[in-house]
């Protein structure tokens, strides 16, 4: 591989763990702690919990905290901070997180009253101390979802958590034992001239004073070509973010040509090479799917998979 | 510590007279106040919402208009009249204003074939100050690569603009309120006396103010105001939804060619803000209430058929929808006029589209109606400029600052800025600096955002609120 410097954007968990396997890299973190999202996360998958992991990655790395990239170019990336701003040149990874879907994308109509949080919003004023309010609404059921679950069970009177999809990684249960109610369907309308009142899902209308929006999708913030951890695909996982980190991180060092995989199946890395063909699958069990050509049925979330020589394209069978 | 927002109170104010007393700051009312303010006035706006532009302006989509029909009604001309002042305004108060075209569109044949005539039309009515162009397929591909290739011929119209609306509205108000105008938020006029020599008005916090003329600038609840001089309107109230799009689609502002054109609006078009957001809509319905801001799917819906057809495919990502309430007077045009009691009072009526293009002409005609009841205007020999906000983004490579919001590229020293100038609230903020506007919907910052204007405020972070009133954020 060439000698360019790996320029990483964002010190969670998917921007550390490739740090570990880039010792010269330069981390940028928008933030003024390091670690992203996870760093607060203690809501075991398979009994990896985020927070320990972070802990365990942040040793030893430097970390340039409060600076922002904010625009790509070919050489490099712009990034801005207290004492200015500045090119730094190299190859560029964005391990910049996942957005939360918006409204007009999730079909929610009605009024825009306060108390609607997208996801990282509502997480972030947990983990500083606040609540949202008695009855919450959590529209999503996953990972992430869970783990605020668990912080506002100890918070609020009463959560439900409204889904259409279930998570890869956490059964039902998970969310029942926590005292949540879960109710299947998608939310639709949103009632309320100040606070918000009222959901209404395509099936019941629930009472509430907080909805926290937790419906995903990946965010290619800078548009950029190599993407890692949630920027690139939506991981449940913590250990799978640093598994998909590690591919990535497997196939720069390898080197070739790279090739950007196509299809209608999440991937990451997002490249492969003809030297590097080892791709994880962003779906959860039982699925079949056509990897360069090959119909394979998944056995576990976040498979991974070699993609045979060809065209890299992944799609659903 | 940031300078309180509500302007701190006299308790001898209600001994004091002013020259005139201006309800309502949204643009028709900030753009009379910032008019008075060029002048040797005591003038006091009151407003109801806790910050300017909350009402009627707040659902504005930013475009300075050239075509509105009928060519001969007042809205027509004030808004070309408008266009033309907009430029000089928004150059002495540091507010970006792009310059643009508009593109009316024909995707089908019979709209081609008309569009020769619809161009003579313009042409007639819009003189020299606004070219009308006959545009082919050619140019269209090479200008306008996103637009569909369906579209067989345009007609390009000159003089359009995109103006950075919110801060028209703060610029405008820091403007008057730095020459002089006062200011009085979060009250709501619930009481007009019209005596001899002096009309008395009282808010819903009792205070009493007293002035020698008043100006009716109560957008929406324009009506209710006159209510109160003895003077009657009804509104036919107006929704229109706007769909917010994370990037900016095309060059010019374009909208497909109709036939006939409903005189009601031009039936909206695919727009752009001047942060290079892209902006489809209005659509027009009739909304319940005053308060019926809801966007339901079937806007969205009518939205997505009108606009999508004459794009290609990559739209970009929706980030919301929102709906303003437009005052619709019974002859579908602006009616400014004085009240039928007294000569010293004059309403601003039916201000809907295009009343925040036609607004300098607006505030130059109730200054000059002002005027002929006897307000003596006396320019003053010096005024204070407008300190333009800052802002990052314009020269990210000449700055420094911690960003805050990556979305729209703001530092936590501009939310700071936004707080000690006046805003109060998360909304505020936002409406201000740009931050939280973006495809993150504001989950990256809002915390943050929320933590910084309670540590400026000097207040815990549970009293801040998204627009005041019982909009809270966050319990402890």
């Amino acid at each position: 591989m060439d000698r360019e410097k790996i320029v990483i954007i964002g010190s969670g968990l998917a921007g550390l763990a490739l740090a570990e396997m880039f010792p010269d890299s330069i981390l940028i973190e928008v933030k003024r702690q390091p670690g992203g999202l996870f760093s607060k996360d203690n809501c075991p998958v398979a009994g990896n919990i985020g927070s320990e992991m972070i802990n365990k990655l942040l040793y030893g790395k430097k970390v340039e905290i409060e600076t922002a990239a904010y625009r790509l170019d070919s050489e490099g990336v712009w990034v801005i901070n207290r004492n200015g701003s500045k090119k730094i040149n190299g190859k560029v990874i964005l391990a910049t997180g996942f957005r939360e879907r918006t409204s007009v994308e999730l079909g929610i109509y009605g009024y825009r009253p306060a108390g609607i949080f997208p996801f990282t919003a509502a997480w972030d004023l947990v983990n500083m101390g606040y609540s949202l309010g008695e009855k919450v609404v959590i529209y999503g059921y996953n990972h992430y979802s869970l783990s605020l679950a668990s912080k506002l069970s100890k918070l609020c009177d009463k959560i439900y958590i409204v889904y259409s999809r279930e998570s890869l990684v956490h059964s039902l249960d998970e969310a029942l034992s926590l005292g949540v109610d879960l109710i299947r369907g998608r939310i639709k309308w949103v009632e309320g001239r100040d606070r918000i009142s009222l959901v209404k899902t395509d099936s019941e209308e629930i009472k509430t004073d907080a909805l926290i929006i937790a419906e995903f999708a990946p965010w290619n913030q800078l548009g950029a070509e190599f993407l890692a951890g949630n920027a690139g695909m939506i991981l449940e996982s913590p250990l799978k973010v640093v598994e998909s980190s590690m591919l990535l991180a497997e196939l720069l060092k390898t080197g070739g040509n790279m090739e950007r995989i196509r299809g209608n199946v999440p991937v990451l890395p997002n490249f492969v090479s003809e030297r590097f063909r080892k791709v994880m699958l962003g779906v959860g069990t039982g699925i079949r799917v056509t990897v360069g050509g090959h119909v394979i049925i998944t056995e576990e979330p976040y498979q991974v998979v070699e993609i045979p020589p060809g065209k890299p394209i992944v799609e659903v069978a | 510590m940031g300078k309180s927002f509500y302007t701190d109170f006299d308790p001898f104010l209600y001994m004091n007279r002013y020259d005139v007393i201006i309800i309502g700051a949204g643009i028709t009312g900030l753009m009379t106040a910032y008019k008075l303010a060029h002048h040797d006035l005591k003038i006091i706006v009151v407003e109801a919402n806790p910050e300017p532009g909350w009402g009627v302006s707040k659902g504005h989509a930013a475009v300075v208009h050239v075509v509105q029909l009928p060519f001969s009604s007042k809205k027509s001309k004030m808004a070309r009249e408008g266009n033309k002042m907009m430029e000089d305004i928004c150059r002495e108060l540091g507010v970006r204003l792009e310059r643009t075209s508009t593109l009316i569109v024909a995707t089908k044949i019979h709209h081609l074939l008309a569009l020769p005539f619809m161009a003579l039309y313009l042409r007639l009515n819009l003189g020299r100050d606004f070219p009308v162009k006959l545009r082919g397929r050619r140019y269209l591909r090479h200008e306008e690569p996103n637009l569909t290739e369906r579209a067989l011929g345009a007609i390009e119209i000159y003089g359009y603009g995109v103006v950075d609306s919110f801060d028209l509205i703060y610029a405008l108000y820091e403007f008057s309120a730095a020459n002089g105008a006062e200011f009085l938020f979060g009250e709501r006029v619930i009481d007009v006396e019209i005596g001899n020599d002096e009309i008395k008005v009282k808010t819903d916090k009792d205070r009493l103010l007293t002035s020698n003329f008043l100006v009716n600038a109560g957008g929406l609840w324009a009506d209710e105001i006159a209510g109160l001089t003895g003077d009657e309107i009804t509104f036919e109230l107006g929704k229109g939804v706007i769909l917010v799009f994370d990037r900016r689609q095309t060059k010019r502002l374009i909208s497909p060619a109709y036939l006939k054109p409903d005189p009601k609006t031009k039936g909206g078009a695919i727009m752009f803000t001047v942060e290079g957001r892209g902006l489809w809509g209005p659509n027009l319905r009739t909304a319940k209430n005053k308060e019926d801001v809801t966007v339901e799917e079937e806007d969205i819906k009518a939205l997505t058929d009108k606009f999508g057809p004459l794009l290609k495919e990559d739209l970009g990502i929706s980030i919301k929808a929102y709906a303003g309430i437009r005052p619709i007077p019974p002859e579908n045009d602006f009616r400014i006029t004085y009240s039928s009691r007294s000569r010293r009072i004059v309403h601003i009526l039916g201000t809907e589209s295009p009343a925040y293009t036609a607004s300098p002409a607006i505030a130059e005609k109730v200054v000059s109606m002002l005027a002929s009841s006897g307000l003596r205007l006396v320019p003053k020999k010096k005024v204070f400029p407008r300190e333009p906000f800052p802002r990052i983004r314009d020269n990210p490579e000449g700055g420094r600052g911690e960003i805050v919001c990556l979305c729209s590229m703001v530092t936590e020293e501009e939310i700071r800025e936004a707080v000690r100038r006046g805003s109060k609230t998360l909304q505020g903020v936002m409406f201000r600096t740009g931050a939280g506007m973006g495809i993150c919907q504001g989950g990256r910052c809002m915390a943050e955002i929320v933590r910084i204007i309670a540590e400026e405020l000097g207040i815990d972070v549970k009293e801040v609120t998204l627009r005041g009133g019982n909009t809270w954020i966050v319990r402890k």
